[in-house]
């Protein structure tokens, strides 16, 4: 990993949810978890974009959300430059430097307040500048993000999708902060918003040396943005290494298949068609024992129903969590 | 922070010209309202605007509505229409107080509760489930004697009472929808607290529909009210009231018959126009 | 500039319609969700229909069905011809005749498609009853649709009430159906709840459902938007084995042309409610004409960030409340001449298969 200090670090982080069964009190009622992040290790390096990918149930958006303090972990560590984070005491003092940008434009505006007063809540909230400053920052983030002074007034309702996207993200980078959590952000746009999004966010990081998290279910989009990729599944990570090797050459049986159906715009590859895949993403409270791919897993040996494969490295900086990698080499 | 309520209020009466039951509820409301301040203004001026004196008598007993006494006279000879009119001020002013109280009440416990989640919320609705379970009549009676007296003002606390919980249970069901949107997350981001949320953004957003039941609220206080004010609680015998006066003149409905109408008509159509307002205002916000 | 006749030496078309135009009424006044559309349909294609929000793709697969909704959306021109009437001008009860046995549809939402209260099984069984009926001839145009069960014939099966299991009359058949869109573990899933089936179970319910009826068409709108990447997969697939096995002609309404390009034989690029571009896919990819055609395929994030490749399309989707003259595209187009503000081009055939509505071609 890298010499210097990474922006943001997380050591065999935890999220929880108990589920309530019967009558009593709460201690004694929660016996059972759906465990949505089971213990994932993860590393964001300065100026880094890495993508965390999976499917729906694999944890990433609970990993996001645990990360950027809206939730508690259940256990392991957040480390923000080096120093371990306090979700409870530190939020407000990290928040200056970690922002989010969500999946769904229309509630992530407040639709009561106008496009300069949603710009600025973080500047208000986080930072003492007086009201002309705050006015003048968010003119200047409202340019950035390529919209005019003109929509300072405006109220979400009349803005389109793509621009209530533009707004949340000029949101996140007023307060000019050092990491973004983009969690899908152009999962709910059309293809030409999307491509205007995308240029935008590449165009800030150049700009202002952000580094990224970006969590998305579509492998192209991954692999365009980002220099680093890390594979979920079923809470925990299956491969981690840069962008090029896990999307060319994944290493984990899971990335496999995960890359052979995300649909490329080939039709002389009708590699969709030809890939074979089984089964169902497993239940988040009664896991498989063992490796959690192993039901699914066309190379699963005896060793892969009762122990838990660690993160290997394969090759330089690619990480897999497999008993057997020789098999997907 | 930018204001739209200004705009609001205007579009809000653009918005009610779409429906005729609207309009009509909106007129009845206004009236009301209207006669309600120029009578207290009346009084608190000591300006006579009321005909006939609504203590004294000022003509024959139980005459009934002619040109000189628009709504006939009562048992004591006076004049119906001057007393129906006295009452208006406190009849008209008792729903608005009522749900006034209950709006604030319910919006800042059911608000909060519902924007925190968690202990919090259980606490604070199972307080209000405590005051939810409290029949108003009983609360009513209770006040009275615990107060030693028995007025306008202990039936109001006592209304103000039990009316709270309807409106602290529906805005708490409202906030929690708004809770899970993204920007109450954003706003936790931009290091806003619980407090600073409820005010900038959960009040904002769910103030419409419970301005919606409110509304139509307005119109069962006054039922409720004129109820136990029939049942003798409220006011005393010299004070007009259009539920006490039910009360006393209902011995009366066979010989003088206009003298229960009148007041039982005011208060339905009351109601009425606070019904008709209530849907037309439901109906105008859904159609945007 | 010549109008689109058919394709020369080909088989009758399944469906052909032509100058179909549907207008909506809404709170901001009337727009055009689909002008003048000209496309023919033949048996056995699986055909793709692409387009962002707004193009007018869902609005031509419910044209084609019958499903617009009745108080916002009217045809106010044009024609549906399948198998010599028009669909397009049927009342709603001489289109129940079509509709699930002639020409079926599948939605993005497959929670909301099937009732929550019912059991899988028994909802995939009243389509088949409903199949058995009319192949009986007791359903037919002109019927009400009501299900009058004629105690005559005791051959079709009474479906099971509320909540109680499928008979074991029904049951093999159900089975064989479940087994056709791959669920695995027919037997149990047959009993089950919607709610207890993930998303992409419930969506090959759906196309079991749709295809009890054995249709010669089946519509899909956006099947797959709301599953995962695997399961979106597994989905297409199946629709592409459906197409091969049993003939069935495919019409999928997409946004991602990547999904086309891996299961479709045609594809239709709409923009603004008109069809810009109509080519067999291995034309589209090697040779895309339309302007918007080629910005959408730049829009596809391909590569590395470094590439540079990824070129937005200026500007947005144009307002449809207000009527414009000339070339729906032209405000954000290139390439855009005098001409395309003036007049709006149509479909115009430059190759074998391959069509397009630009000025730049004739």
């Amino acid at each position: 990993m890298a010499s210097a200090t990474p922006i943001l670090q997380t050591v065999d982080l935890r999220k929880y949810y108990p589920i309530k069964e019967g009558i009593g009190l709460p201690r004694r009622r929660a016996q059972r978890f759906v465990k949505a992040v089971d213990g994932v290790s993860i590393s964001i390096a300065e100026g880094a974009t890495v993508a965390v990918v999976g499917e729906s149930g694999c944890g990433k958006t609970t990993l996001a959300r645990t990360i950027a303090m809206l939730t508690p972990p259940t256990a392991g560590k957040i480390l923000f430059e080096g120093v371990p984070v306090n979700p409870r005491r530190d939020a407000r003092k990290i928040y200056t430097k970690l922002q989010m940008v969500f999946q769904d434009p229309d509630s992530s505006l407040d639709p009561h307040m106008s496009v300069g007063d949603v710009i600025g809540e973080p500047l208000r909230g986080l930072t003492k500048l007086s009201g002309r400053e705050v006015r003048e920052t968010v003119i200047r983030t409202l340019t950035d993000v390529g919209m005019g002074e003109d929509y300072f007034d405006r109220l979400p309702r009349q803005l389109s999708g793509g621009q209530k996207q533009r707004i949340a993200i000029a949101r996140a980078i007023s307060t000019h902060p050092k990491l973004l959590i983009l969690d899908e952000p152009t999962s709910a746009l059309d293809a030409s918003v999307q491509a205007q999004i995308l240029s935008l966010l590449v165009k800030l990081q150049d700009q202002y040396g952000l580094s990224y998290m970006l969590i998305t279910h579509n492998i192209a989009v991954a692999g365009y943005l980002s220099d680093t990729v890390a594979v979920m599944y079923a809470g925990n990570l299956v491969e981690f290494g840069p962008a090029e090797e896990v999307l060319k050459k994944p290493r984990h049986p899971y990335t496999v298949t995960l890359i052979a159906s995300a649909p490329t715009p080939d039709p002389w590859n009708r590699h969709l068609l030809s890939t074979e895949i089984s089964g169902e993403v497993p239940s988040a409270i009664d896991p498989p024992k063992g490796c959690k791919f192993n039901p699914r897993c066309p190379f699963a040996e005896e060793i892969c129903t009762s122990e838990v494969p660690v993160l290997e490295e394969v090759s330089t900086g690619h990480w897999a969590a497999c008993h057997f990698p020789e098999k997907t080499a | 922070m930018r204001n739209t309520s200004l705009g609001g209020f205007r579009s809000f009466l653009r918005m009610l010209r779409r429906s005729r039951e609207a309009i009509l509820g909106f007129a009845i409301v206004l009236a009301y309202l209207l006669v309600g301040l120029l009578v207290e203004l009346a009084d608190l001026l000591h300006f006579h605007l009321l005909p006939y004196s609504v203590t004294q008598s000022s003509g024959a007993p139980l005459s009934p509505p002619s040109l000189a006494h628009l709504l006939g006279t009562d048992n004591l000879g006076r004049d119906l229409f001057s007393r129906m009119l006295s009452a208006t001020p406190y009849d008209v002013a008792i729903g608005y107080v009522v749900v006034g109280f209950a709006l604030v009440v319910g919006l800042l416990l059911g608000g909060y509760a519902g924007l925190r989640g968690g202990i919090l919320d259980e606490l604070l609705m199972r307080f209000t489930d405590v005051f939810f379970a409290l029949p108003v009549l009983l609360i009513a009676l209770v006040i009275a004697a615990a107060l030693n007296s028995q007025g306008l003002t202990e039936t109001a606390i006592a209304l103000m009472i039990v009316w709270w919980p309807a409106y602290a249970r529906l805005a708490r069901g409202e906030a929690l929808k708004v809770a899970h949107q993204n920007y109450i997350e954003a706003a936790k981001l931009s290091g806003q607290g619980s407090v600073r949320m409820l005010f900038r953004h959960v009040l904002p957003n769910i103030s419409g529909t419970m301005l919606v039941y409110a509304t139509l609220d307005l119109g069962t206080v006054l039922l409720t009210y004129s109820g136990l004010t029939f049942l003798g609680l409220g006011v005393h015998p010299p004070t007009p009231d259009w539920g006490a006066m039910i009360t006393t003149y209902k011995d009366y409905i066979l010989s003088a018959p206009w003298l229960a109408f009148f007041p039982g008509l005011t208060i339905s159509l009351g109601v009425i126009g606070f019904s008709l307002l209530g849907d037309g205002v439901k109906e105008a916000r859904e159609a945007r | 500039m010549s109008r689109k006749l058919g394709r020369p030496g080909s088989t009758p078309s399944l469906l052909d319609a032509k100058g179909l135009t549907v207008c909506y009424e809404t709170g901001m006044g009337r727009v055009k969700a689909l002008s003048s559309v000209d496309l023919a349909i033949q048996g056995r294609e699986f055909l793709a229909v692409v387009g962002e929000s707004g193009c007018g793709k869902t609005t031509l697969g419910l044209s084609l069905i019958g499903l617009l909704p009745p108080k916002s959306a009217r045809v106010t021109g044009g024609s549906i011809g399948y198998k010599g009437v028009d669909l397009a001008h049927l009342s709603q009860s001489e289109l129940r005749h079509y509709r699930g046995s002639e020409i079926s549809m599948i939605f993005q939402e497959p929670l909301t498609s099937l009732n929550p209260l019912r059991r899988v099984g028994n909802q995939i069984a009243e389509a088949i009853i409903l199949r058995k009926e009319r192949k009986e001839g007791r359903t037919g145009p002109g019927e009400t649709g009501l299900r009058v069960y004629d105690s005559r014939s005791s051959d079709i099966p009474r479906l099971p009430r509320f909540g109680k299991k499928l008979p074991r009359s029904l049951r093999s058949e159900v089975s064989e159906l479940l087994r056709l869109v791959r669920i695995p573990d027919p037997e149990q899933i047959i009993d089950r709840y919607p709610f207890e089936l993930s998303g992409g179970m419930r969506q090959r319910v759906m196309i079991a459902m749709a295809l009890s009826q054995q249709p010669a068409l089946l519509i899909a709108d956006e099947p797959t938007t709301a599953l995962d990447v695997t399961t979106q997969a597994q989905v297409l697939r199946l629709m592409s084995e459906i197409r091969d096995k049993l003939g069935t002609t495919i019409v999928l309404v997409t946004h991602d042309l990547a999904v086309a390009s891996q299961v479709a034989d045609r594809v239709i690029v709409m923009y603004a409610g008109e069809i810009v571009e109509d080519a067999s896919i291995y034309e589209l990819f090697s040779d895309p004409q339309h302007p918007y055609t080629k910005g959408l395929l730049a829009c596809i994030p391909k590569g590395t960030r470094r590439d540079a490749s990824l070129v937005p399309i200026k500007g947005s989707i144009p307002d449809l409340t207000i009527e414009r003259v000339g070339c729906k595209f032209q405000p954000r187009c290139p390439y855009s001449m005098q001409r395309c503000s003036e007049k709006d081009p149509v479909l115009v055939r430059t190759k074998e298969n391959h069509e397009v509505a630009c000025f730049l071609y004739g």
